[in-house]
């Protein structure tokens, strides 16, 4: 009997230990945020004020501490200096905010990249509890509105934008404040995008000077580049080695310049892949206009001819890179920052040189780019948040930082470990900012001027500073007859020679009029992308003639095409 | 009473697994509401539409759907089919090994492909089958052109079957090879004074005793007649080859993820748990009809 007792004992204690365990691990987490926000009103109504003061001016911090909490993407590789115990709530970006505004964040959730960020944003919203402050997509920004889940910024914005900061908007003609703002009212501070600039095709100076080549003007040109690339090796690869333009299986993906696509040679038919554009007076998708047969027309031909990768289907992007660092392939194109892709090229093989080329330009002597969506992402604030000008007053001071001049200014410690994160130990930041739209122009000009003597090291951004002092280590390196450090080489030629041809070069630029989604995008886009993706790629390796792209067409529109064509006119109506 | 009492113990201690199985099993299946409605993240499940059979009528009307289930069940059968033969003949040639040291070797060599995932895989098979690849340099000394075998539409399903059986027939041996060690060796001796030769002793002693197993492990492979491998296919597809291997969770995948259509991938999903739950009862039906053994 009474080891029956004792064996009911353990089995009772072990069964509730276990059973509890479970529930609590599936307890909620204690609202952190309300405690603040009732401790932040009391004193409010002590003292209005100094509260009302920081609510309506750029730059006046809080009287008491604000906290936020914050969904932020996380670098899972970033170094936290040597010793500190600094974590993603607190670090050099926190502190500069906590200084000059009195704000700290409590982060709701981590993600480490984009698709993991995107299912955290989902979830939040799935369970009703988003935080304070977040990124999203327009596509979610449109549902947040919706339901009624984020604050209207208008007020904050008109009160709490840094001249700055609408400086920065006005460089892309506010359109991104526009695309943020709905029935008069601003739900967003948008992420601006920096103008890619023209794509460019990228050779291998060093091949074209050993095959005696004439740079490039027209698709003729280019033609013969690849295939004497091809044919001749001068790359030493072997016979048949060597693979003429590298292209990723998509061919072209809609980000205009992005790397191993042809968008070029589209836009010069005047075709324009992937985007909603407009002709005769209606928006119509560019992917299945007739001018892409044309386009099509070369590269098959070029596929046929042994000039674009065979293997270009199952390619995925590091394959790519690791052909044209290998020195396989001489020939891709980019948009300014190829080098970036380029630089284990570099590191592997002194001499190489890859030189930039804006063709195949078109009658008027220009090439045709068309422009990307204004906007990368959304920051928005819940719905009942009690501070939403903490958001605009904390994207001032990043961009002061990092735009503005304050790095050169304020020699405070707190700025200096700042600078030391954006420098060493970036991907922490839990606000954050943005650039002006044609940013890459302008520190070209500014790096350049600066080379030249015309202009102060310090009369630009932080960020450009930087480039302008390893441009000039590698000028250095080049007078003594040295090989320049790769990062250096990547830097000069990016920012002085590359960006350079884009600032000089004229350019036609078609603008895209629609960046939204419709009703029926969500259901049918992915069956209409896969269409598209599999009828380029079979006419790019010649599996069907240019002719089925007709069919394809015919097919795109049944499947649901037609009615999205509709519904994105009407939108634009 | 005294019987009860004693197996309530035994139900005491079940109880932290039975919650954990409502929790984690039972409750998730709520979701198949969504199926039936237009699921909005931010509304959630109480608060957006219902749109009836809608989400199911519009899976249908997909232009590509019958290319996707003919591809999903083409493939999952050359899998199941394989994956059966492959692994019970090894088993069977391993038996006849006397060597105890070679035996266990090929045994761990074998073994050690599926603990490697599709991701790492799928580099060596992309490259095995690529244009510079080792089949490719083969071939050519046979002076046969080389093949783009995973931009085919011809090599890319087979290519599939062949490397899955060859990455799970190891692992799938050893419940063969445990089936094996249960047969009555008195049997093989009697036999053997019988006069019966080795192939003798395999048709009528081997294979019938692991036939139960061999029955078994077939049943319960049939409800994946929908699952071909989303691992691998994904890791290894191209838009040339969409046409013979896009499969239901690579679908489901571009449509559930990337444009997050919860309701869509939750209808499809939910066709996919009927039928296989329709399969595995026949199943077991027709077993327990033709033998005398049951599943369940």
């Amino acid at each position: 009997m009474k080891r029956n007792i004792f064996k009911k004992f353990i089995v009772i204690t072990t069964t509730i230990c276990l059973t509890v365990s479970l529930f609590t691990g599936c307890s909620n987490k204690k609202d952190d945020t309300k405690d603040v926000a009732g401790k932040n009103s009391v004193s409010e109504s002590k003292s209005k004020d100094p509260w009302e003061l920081a609510r309506t001016t750029p730059y006046e911090p809080y009287p008491e501490e604000v906290q936020y909490t914050i969904g932020m993407q996380v670098n899972a590789s970033v170094a936290y200096p040597k010793g500190s115990s600094d974590n993603a709530e607190n670090n050099g970006y926190t502190r500069l905010y906590k200084n000059k505004l009195n704000i700290q964040n409590k982060n709701a959730f981590e993600a480490v990249d984009g698709d993991d960020y995107n299912q955290k944003v989902s979830m939040a919203i799935t369970t009703g509890k988003i935080p304070d402050i977040m990124s999203v997509d327009y596509k979610t920004l449109k549902e947040l509105i919706e339901n009624d889940m984020i604050e209207d910024l208008t007020d904050s914005y008109k009160n709490c934008a840094s001249d700055l900061m609408k400086k920065i908007y006005a460089s892309n003609d506010n359109k991104s404040l526009k695309m943020a703002t709905f029935d008069k009212k601003l739900y967003a501070i948008p992420v601006t995008s920096i103008s890619a600039g023209q794509e460019m095709l990228w050779l291998r100076g060093d091949w074209m000077d050993k095959l005696n080549l004439k740079e490039p003007k027209t698709i003729e040109d280019i033609e013969h580049i690849l295939q004497e690339f091809v044919t001749k090796d001068p790359g030493n690869n072997g016979a048949g080695k060597t693979i003429g333009l590298a292209l990723n299986p998509d061919i072209y993906y809609g980000g205009y310049a992005q790397a191993y696509q042809a968008n070029n040679i589209f836009t010069y038919f005047g075709a324009c892949p992937k985007q909603w554009i407009e002709k005769d007076n209606k928006a119509v998708y560019g992917s299945v206009q007739p001018e892409m047969k044309q386009g099509l027309q070369v590269l098959s031909d070029w596929y046929k001819k042994g000039l674009i990768d065979p293997q270009v289907a199952i390619r995925k992007y590091d394959d790519i890179t690791a052909l044209v660092s290998s020195g396989q392939c001489g020939a891709l194109f980019c948009g300014w920052w190829a080098p970036y892709a380029l630089e284990s090229s570099y590191t592997l093989n002194n001499n190489v040189d890859w030189r930039a080329y804006i063709v195949p330009a078109g009658s008027d002597g220009k090439v045709t780019m068309f422009a990307g969506n204004p906007n990368q992402m959304y920051k928005v604030v819940r719905k009942g948040y009690k501070h939403p000008e903490v958001l605009v007053k904390a994207v001032n001071i990043s961009l002061d930082y990092n735009q503005g001049t304050s790095s050169y200014t304020d020699t405070s410690d707190i700025a200096k470990e700042y600078l030391d994160y954006v420098n060493h130990a970036y991907g922490v930041d839990p606000i954050g900012g943005f650039d002006y739209y044609n940013a890459a122009s302008l520190a070209y000009e500014h790096i350049s001027e600066a080379i030249d003597g015309k202009r102060d090291p310090k009369d630009m951004i932080m960020y450009e500073n930087t480039l302008y002092q390893s441009c000039k280590k590698y000028l250095d390196a080049v007078k003594k007859g040295k090989k320049a450090d790769s990062t250096d080489w990547l830097n000069y030629n990016a920012r002085m020679v590359s960006s350079k041809l884009m600032h000089d070069t004229p350019v036609n630029i078609i603008q895209p009029v629609f960046f939204d989604q419709t009703p029926s995008m969500p259901l049918m886009w992915s069956t209409l992308e896969k269409m598209e993706k599999e009828t380029m790629l079979k006419i790019l390796t010649n599996e069907k003639s240019v002719d089925y792209f007709d069919t394809f067409v015919d097919k795109w529109m049944k499947a649901g095409g037609e009615q999205i064509t509709k519904e994105v006119n009407d939108a634009l109506k | 009473m005294h019987k009860s009492r004693k197996q309530l113990y035994y139900h005491a201690m079940m109880f932290p697994g039975m919650v954990c199985l409502f929790i984690f099993s039972f409750v998730p299946m709520f979701g198949i509401i969504m199926a039936f409605q237009n699921y909005i993240p931010a509304k959630g499940i109480f608060k957006s539409r219902w749109v009836n059979w809608d989400n199911f009528k519009f899976i249908f009307t997909i232009p590509d759907s019958k290319q996707i289930f003919i591809n999903t069940i083409i493939i999952a059968l050359g899998k199941m089919i394989l994956g059966i033969i492959i692994p019970v003949s090894f088993a069977l040639l391993l038996n006849e090994i006397r060597k105890k040291v070679f035996k266990k070797t090929v045994q761990t060599i074998v073994y050690l492909p599926h603990f490697l995932s599709w991701v790492v895989l799928a580099t060596v098979v992309q490259y095995i089958f690529s244009y510079d690849g080792p089949i490719n340099a083969m071939l050519s000394s046979f002076h046969i052109s080389p093949i783009m075998f995973m931009g085919s539409n011809k090599w890319f399903r087979p290519i599939m079957i062949l490397t899955e059986s060859w990455k799970e027939f190891g692992y799938g041996s050893i419940i063969y090879l445990a089936a094996l060690t249960g047969i009555d060796p008195g049997l093989y001796e009697a036999a053997s004074i019988d006069g019966a030769n080795r192939w003798k002793r395999l048709i009528h002693i081997t294979i019938p005793g692991i036939l139960p197993i061999i029955l078994i492990m077939t049943t319960m492979s049939l409800p994946n007649i929908l699952n071909a491998g989303f691992d691998q296919i994904f890791n290894l597809y191209n838009p040339l080859v969409y046409q013979s291997g896009d499969i239901i969770d690579t679908y489901v995948y571009r449509v559930g993820m990337l444009q997050r259509q919860y309701s869509l991938a939750t209808a499809i999903g939910l066709i996919k748990s009927v039928i296989g739950a329709i399969l595995i009862a026949t199943a077991n039906k027709l077993v327990t009809t033709f033998s005398d053994r049951t599943m369940f």
